[in-house]
């Protein structure tokens, strides 16, 4: 008898202390007689009247109710077997009768009066007689029994007495109330073995009576009542609400009218998880009546089904709605903790409920999955509401931490690749709290951060460009609502200072989002300021509790005025505020050294951006003497942040100084004042106790700068161009750059060797992926800035160009710079931000240093490699550029004919070809947008005029909508060099012919003439002299033909004599034409015999092919031009056609232009528009295939040889493989065979269409063809001749040869049907005998014609043709496929083709 | 609005030629042909005959302008006969065949009264398959 068990006796005897004399029961307060408790009023509530009772009774029974009662007490009986309760019923009820009657024998007479009467009182005065009777009746049965004065309950003050009663019940558990037993749900469905098994129970239950009609009556009945006594009838109230009516069990003959819910099985309630301490009874007694039940459990779909719905079958659709939506259904969705780290399947099913894991609509598993997470993330319960929140900010940095890792260590494997929708899900979640207050609102805020910056996190601090990162999440934002929000929390200042911090980091990265969302946050009312007013001017000196001034506001409101110009001037009033970081400088600031220092640093990069706009330079006047306190500092303190950061504000006013014009307002700060404050000097001695060390780059960098804008300015401002200037410097930097060789190595020139050698080494080992590009990029970027410095020193030292060359003025590692530059043009860094396009930042300081590079070329390199240079480098220029590629591209006014090495008689004598006529067209192509000016990486006094913004435009500018209006041409694309011809084609739209300067006068074709003099001279340098890769391929050189013949000359014009006089076409003009088969000849394939009488002597055609960029196909390489308006390739070569068609007289060179789309390697639509519809007699290409009257010589071949040639031009590639198109071949053979009177084809495509069509026929010809003959081929061509007739057919016929009878394979069709149409055609014409005796083999060397019309080349030894029945091997396959396929009288005719030849 | 009264696309203005011809100065055996007033109806019929004649190494037309009543027809000879003799030959030829075929037609048609019934094959022989091309080709079956 443990503690345990009291419960269970406590919640039996609870009704019965009332009938103890000395508690006063609330219960049965003046109820006198009656026996049934008094009505009562509620006016004290249940757990109140509880509590009392509970006091009342003592100590005891207050331990006795412990919660978990419910769950245990009711049990189910083992067996249906109720016998042993009236033997354990006398034993008890003897042993309580002995315990009364020692009792009374130990009261006084009073006391057991007063005893009875209080009996008598509350159950009427009828008790006497009616115990009287059950003991009567008792005796009667037991026959033994021991004196009772009195049947009386237990009393309650005897301890011994529950336990008894405990024990007995224990024994025999019985179902507690017929209300809870009779319970839906609570009942177990009884089978029908069962009721021919159980005995009926031994006291009926009176149907009438859910109520004991007497203390001991009732306690007995519910002592014998089973489980399965308690049915309900199909009648019974069907709503669970209701509670049932306890029934009589059915009577024993089967009823089918009798439906049984089931048995009563303990608590039936489906518990949330199984308990631990479960009791084995209790398991027992479940799989005792669950044993061999077929019928489904109460309240499941199909039980409903089954009683309510018996005439649908199961699993009818139409019942879906009754299957519970079942939780776990997916246990694989991933669980998360408070933490936001994701349980296990296998974890999250076993974790107890205390973790506070479960408070989630459905299932038994522990953790929230993200549905519920979503879910609860509305609640209206805060508190519920900021817990999932702060659990999804957790999950959200999980993910953004393993999007940006590849080896993330704590991957949440179900989310990989479903990162980016559920930063958007959990961002909306966060955006929906930010009106909320207290620390919800803070959760949300904490949210946003988390999705917006902290997922971005290594971009945070970059600036200089559009981010453009995620566009959709930032889109999803509602801007206009949040932003006012964000200005309101600022205001009130209600959440926390980690809050606010990470609010101001959310407007930062959405001000580096873009240039527009930088402009709404500046048009946001009062958010600007609020913004000062709480991150900025806060009290000084600072107060106890008053926050500090933040430099990531700082930061905010130099990415803002970065922007664009509109955001600068806007925020030029704000900046005077900024100017207390200045005046208290660190050692006597109020704040924190390291504090006051940052927030120098970035007021002085602040100022340095609105001054890369030419604004609020004034302050350099007005504030003078506090930059000049300033500059002391600078010099004393050891920090390189702020020793850069003064540097680069220097540099920036002496650029506003070089020409006071430039600033808005004009004259804010002038050269001279820069000359008396005497920064030169400052600047110079910044150097000191610089060190060569990794952490001084940057301010090396950044001191040759100011030193470099200094010399600028002093060229322009200065006496006599600067001449003092750059000696009173040179004196310095001679030292600091000396070169090894001349004595002690200068400390400067260890710095630039250094960051060279750094930088060399870098782009050996570029990785391809990760977050290591980045992290190289970066490095790559700092020693590139280095270099670029170092240069533009030295080309600022440089005395103005006067057209010679001079000696470098110092030393700096030039022949490695040259190596260096060489390697930059064509290293594959350039695409790596393809991927992540704001990686382009990066890459600034390399163009810069390209840029520079190219500057000190001029004194160092011939024009040639300049031009090639300027050429290579150009491609790689980054948007912000444009200046200096305008500079770059200047140096195509070098091309001339003599300097393209034309020969001089093919000059026009009319007109002199100049570069200059193009200059518009490739400015147009580098700033198509004159309403955008990027700012260069440093300012020059244009830009501080007209740059509109710092940043570069991020990804997607030059695509999307803003397609018709580019921010700007660079990069550019790789088809520049024929923009004119872009603009010519487009004139009626192109912008540059309406912004063309007056005096230019230059004619159509003196621009064709001009750019394909370029192309041609840009071919020949870049190959001479610059990386391969930029020489254009053959595709892209004959693509810019094709765009020359498409210039339609005179079209629409009907005024004069447009159109008529076909030598104005453009492609005629003597020169065009010349220069155009210049620019082909490489591609031309060279004729057997070494005919050098064409153009061979060229020095074109010195290029080995073979090294040329294989950019063969057209369809890429008029992307660039066709990609603008949509148009397939295919259309716009229907259109060259057409007008070929139309005007082009058979001009042999659009002829041949017309010719590489058809090479096999294209679609066959290209062949089908031109053999075809040509003999259609309609269609734009109407008999164009007869007036291309091309020699093979003159074929272009842009594929560049056939895979594994020699990449040289082979002809090749029309002819292999074999065309397999039926109706193309019928084309072929209606051009060889045409209607009499008309021409047949002619030339090269004579060739292709014989060639098709007999390899079509000729089985040994096809043979050579297919993959897996190829080696068979190569011997059977060198095999020696087969024996006549007599001996076994060559092997190519061998599956036919053995009986003309047998099936023919729809291959066989195809070629019989087409030797029987080219014979019944062709009788007698030579094209037939050119058929049958075609060879030609897709390996060796190619079969000119007319060699491959005549059974082959003289060497080929097939020389034993001989007469009279001698054939050889293929002569003799071939007339025996004519034999066998037509007959044999025409094999005889044909036979004395074979015989002749 | 502003489009050109109908009549001007057939009508010849006072005093316009309805042919002119320009020698082609540097082709040889060039030249371009201005017919006013026609459009393409005529152009690509006297294309297709110019083309079938075997002296003829090119022709071509176009229609600069659809606004235009002309084209441009371009006829590039191998010197046995000049341009202007082979548009004639071409021009008599079509005009043969064009009456031939209306007086094929019109018989054809007053057929139609005397037999009232249409013929089985209304379209001949010759068209046994629609992908024919101009003639009997019976190795197109493939």
């Amino acid at each position: 008898m443990s503690a345990n068990e009291r419960p269970l006796i406590g919640s039996v005897f609870e009704r019965k202390t009332p009938s103890t004399p000395t508690v006063p029961s609330s219960r049965f307060k003046g109820t006198p007689g009656t026996g049934f408790p008094a009505v009562q009023h509620r006016s004290k509530s249940a757990f109140a009247r509880a509590r009392e009772e509970i006091k009342g009774i003592g100590g005891e029974r207050l331990n006795g109710v412990p919660s978990v009662v419910p769950s245990q007490a009711p049990r189910p009986p083992p067996f249906v077997d109720t016998k042993p309760i009236p033997t354990d019923t006398d034993a008890l009820r003897s042993q309580i009768s002995e315990e009364n009657e020692r009792k009374i024998a130990s009261m006084s007479q009073e006391e057991i009066e007063k005893e009875r009467q209080e009996i008598l009182d509350q159950l009427g005065s009828g008790t006497g007689e009616l115990l009287m009777r059950i003991r009567e009746a008792r005796q009667r049965k037991a026959g033994q029994e021991g004196s009772v004065v009195e049947e009386k309950p237990v009393p309650e003050k005897d301890g011994s007495g529950p336990h008894q009663i405990a024990e007995h019940r224990i024994v025999h558990p019985k179902p507690v109330a017929p209300g809870l037993a009779a319970k839906p749900g609570v009942l177990r469905v009884r089978s029908l073995e069962n009721i021919g098994q159980s005995a009926p129970s031994p006291i009926l239950v009176p149907s009438s009576s859910t109520r004991p009609s007497s203390r001991t009556g009732r306690k007995l009945r519910f002592a014998e009542v089973t489980p399965d006594d308690v049915h309900v009838y199909e009648s019974a109230p069907v709503s669970p609400k209701r509670t049932a009516f306890a029934l009589p069990p059915p009577p024993d003959i089967k009823d089918d009218s009798i439906v049984s819910l089931g048995v009563y099985k303990g608590d039936a309630v489906p518990k949330k998880r199984p308990y631990p301490t479960d009791s084995p009874t209790d398991e027992k007694a479940i799989n005792q009546t669950t044993k061999g039940d077929p019928e489904p459990e109460e309240g499941t779909p199909e039980d409903i089904r089954r009683r309510y719905f018996p005439n649908i079958p199961a699993n009818d659709p139409s019942l879906a709605w009754m299957e519970s939506a079942s939780s776990d259904a997916d246990p694989s969705a991933p669980r998360f903790d408070l933490q936001g780290t994701s349980i296990p399947a296998s974890l999250s099913a076993t974790l107890p409920s205390h973790l506070g894991l479960h408070h989630h609509a459905d299932g038994n598993r522990a953790g929230y999955t993200l549905d519920d997470m979503f879910l609860l993330s509305r609640s209206t319960v805060p508190a519920q509401r900021a817990s999932m929140l702060g659990i999804l900010a957790k999950i959200a940095r999980r993910l953004g931490r393993q999007i940006r890792e590849d080896d993330c260590h704590d991957k949440i494997v179900e989310l990989v690749g479903k990162e980016g929708e559920l930063r958007k899900h959990i961002l909306s979640a966060g955006l929906a709290a930010i009106d909320q207050v207290g620390s919800l609102g803070a959760r949300a805020v904490e949210v946003i951060w988390e999705c917006l910056v902290e997922w971005d996190a290594p971009t945070s601090e970059l600036e200089g460009i559009e981010l453009m990162l995620s566009p959709d999440i930032v889109s999803s934002m509602q801007l206009d609502y949040f932003l006012p929000r964000v200005e309101e929390m600022f205001a009130q200042s209600a959440l926390p200072k980690e809050s606010l911090a990470q609010l101001l980091a959310v407007v930062h990265r959405l001000a580096q989002q873009s240039n527009d969302l930088a402009e709404t946050i500046m048009n946001t009312p009062r958010l600007i300021p609020t913004i000062m007013r709480t991150f900025v001017l806060t009290p000084i000196p600072a107060l106890a509790d008053s926050p500090l001034p933040k430099p990531s506001a700082l930061q905010l409101l130099i990415t803002l005025a970065s922007a664009s110009r509109t955001n600068a001037l806007a925020l030029v009033e704000p900046a005077d505020a900024l100017l207390r970081f200045v005046t208290l400088l660190p050692d006597s600031s109020p704040f924190p050294q390291s504090l006051a220092t940052s927030l120098l640093t970035h007021t002085l990069r602040f100022y340095t951006t609105l001054a890369s706009y030419g604004l609020y330079s004034h302050i350099a006047t007005s504030a003078s003497q506090y930059f000049s306190a300033l500059g002391k500092y600078v010099l004393s303190t050891t920090s390189a942040q702020l020793r850069i950061a003064w540097a680069s504000l220097v540099e920036a006013w002496i650029v506003c100084a070089t020409d006071p014009h430039a600033t808005t307002p004009p004259h804010e700060v002038l050269w001279s004042q820069v000359c008396g404050w005497g920064w030169a000097g400052e600047v110079r001695a910044l150097r000191e106790g610089l060190t060569e060390d990794e952490a001084d780059r940057d301010v090396w960098a950044a001191i040759w700068n100011a030193e470099a804008a200094w010399l600028e300015g002093a060229k322009i401002n200065g006496v006599r161009g600067g001449e003092e200037e750059r000696a009173e410097l040179l004196q310095v930097l001679g030292i600091a750059f000396r070169h090894p060789s001349k004595g002690e190595v200068g400390l400067e020139f260890k710095v630039v060797r250094n960051s060279l050698d750094a930088i060399q080494k870098c782009l050996g080992d570029i990785p391809g992926t990760g977050a290591a590009v980045e992290r190289n990029l970066r490095t790559i970027a700092r020693h590139g800035h280095v270099l670029a410095s170092a240069l533009r020193l030295l080309l600022a030292c440089l005395p103005p160009w006067n057209g010679t060359s001079l000696t470098p003025p110092f030393d700096l590692p030039f022949s490695d710079l040259v190596g260096l530059c060489g390697q930059l043009a064509k290293h594959l860094i350039w695409t790596l931000p393809d991927s992540a396009p704001h990686l382009q930042v990066h890459l600034r300081p390399l163009t810069n240093l390209l840029v520079h590079f190219h500057g000190i070329s001029r004194h160092m390199f011939a024009n040639e490699p300049r031009l090639a240079q300027g050429l290579a480098f150009l491609p790689r220029l980054l948007p912000g550029d444009e200046a200096a590629a305008l500079v770059m591209a200047d140096t195509i006014s070098l091309v001339t004919p003599d300097f393209a090495h034309v020969p001089h008689k093919a000059l026009p004598q009319d007109s002199i070809i100049t570069m200059d006529i193009l200059k518009p067209f490739f400015e147009h192509t580098i700033r198509p947008n004159a309403d955008v000016y990027i700012s260069p990486l440093h300012a020059s006094p244009d830009s501080i005029r007209r740059s509109t913004t710092l940043r570069l435009p991020g990804a997607g500018a030059g695509g999307g909508e803003d397609k018709q209006n580019p921010k700007t041409g660079l990069p550019l694309p790789r088809d520049w060099l024929t923009a004119p011809l872009t603009h010519l084609l487009r004139s009626g739209t192109s912008p540059v012919f309406r912004a063309l300067p007056t005096t230019w006068d230059a004619s159509e074709v003196d621009v064709v003439r001009a750019t394909l003099l370029l192309l041609y001279a840009a071919r020949f340098v870049l190959w001479n002299h610059g990386p391969k890769s930029f020489v254009p391929g053959p595709a892209e050189v004959v693509f810019a033909c094709m765009k020359v013949c498409m210039l339609e000359h005179g079209a629409g014009n009907a005024t004069g004599s447009g159109g008529m006089d076909s030598s104005e076409e453009v492609f005629r003009d003597e020169f065009v034409e010349k220069l155009m088969r210049e620019l082909l000849a490489p591609y031309k394939p060279s004729p057997p015999s070494s005919s050098s009488t064409s153009q061979s002597k060229d020095h074109a055609q010195q290029i080995p092919l073979s090294e040329l960029p294989r950019r063969t196909s057209l369809e890429v390489a008029s992307l660039p031009y066709l990609q603008s308006t949509n148009t397939p390739f295919y259309q716009f070569y229907t259109d060259l056609v057409a007008l070929y068609a139309a005007v082009s007289f058979a001009h042999p060179i659009f002829g041949a232009l017309l010719l590489p789309p058809l090479a096999m390697r294209y679609a066959e639509d290209y062949r089908k528009l031109v053999w075809q519809e040509s003999e259609d007699g309609g269609g734009a290409a109407a008999g164009v295939v007869r007036t291309i009257r091309v020699g093979v010589e003159d074929v272009l071949c842009t594929g560049i040889g056939l895979e594994g040639g020699e990449g040289k031009p082979d002809v090749r590639e029309y002819l292999y493989p074999v065309e397999r198109d039926a109706s193309l071949l019928a084309a072929y053979v209606q051009a060889l065979f045409p209607r009499t009177g008309t021409r047949s084809v002619q030339g090269f495509l004579k060739l292709v269409a014989v060639h098709h069509v007999a390899c079509t026929i000729w089985g040994d010809l096809e043979a050579g063809v297919s993959p897996q003959n190829e080696d068979a081929n190569v011997s059977w061509r060198s095999e020696p001749p087969q024996p006549p007739l007599a001996g076994p057919s060559p092997s190519s016929y061998s599956q036919a040869a053995p009986g003309t009878s047998q099936s023919i394979s729809p291959s066989d069709n195809l070629k019989i049907k087409l030797l029987r149409s080219v014979l019944a055609r062709g009788e007698g014409s030579s094209t037939l005998r050119e058929i049958l005796l075609y060879q030609q083999s897709p390996r060796g060397a190619f079969l000119w014609p007319p060699a491959c019309y005549e059974g082959g080349g003289e060497g080929e030894g097939e020389g034993t043709a001989g007469e009279g029945i001698g054939l050889d091997g293929w002569r003799a396959g071939r007339l025996e496929f004519v034999r066998r396929s037509i007959g044999h009288e025409v094999a005889e005719k044909v036979k004395g083709v074979f015989m002749q030849n | 609005m502003n489009a050109p009264n109908r009549f001007e696309l057939y009508v010849l203005d006072d005093g316009e030629k309805p042919v002119e011809v320009t020698e082609d100065t540097r082709i040889p055996n060039a030249a371009t042909f201005k017919i006013v007033k026609q459009d393409h109806t005529l152009g690509n019929m006297l294309r297709a005959q110019v083309l079938s004649m075997p002296q003829v190494l090119f022709a071509g037309y176009k229609v600069p302008h659809p606004l235009h009543p002309y084209f441009l027809l371009k006829i590039q000879t191998d010197g046995t006969l000049t341009p202007q003799a082979v548009l004639e030959q071409a021009a008599t030829k079509l005009i043969a065949t064009l009456s031939s075929l209306e007086a094929k037609f019109k018989r054809e048609f007053s057929f139609k009264d005397v037999e009232g019934a249409v013929p089985e094959d209304p379209y001949g022989v010759a068209g046994t398959g629609g992908q024919s091309w101009n003639t009997g080709k019976d190795y197109l079956d493939f």
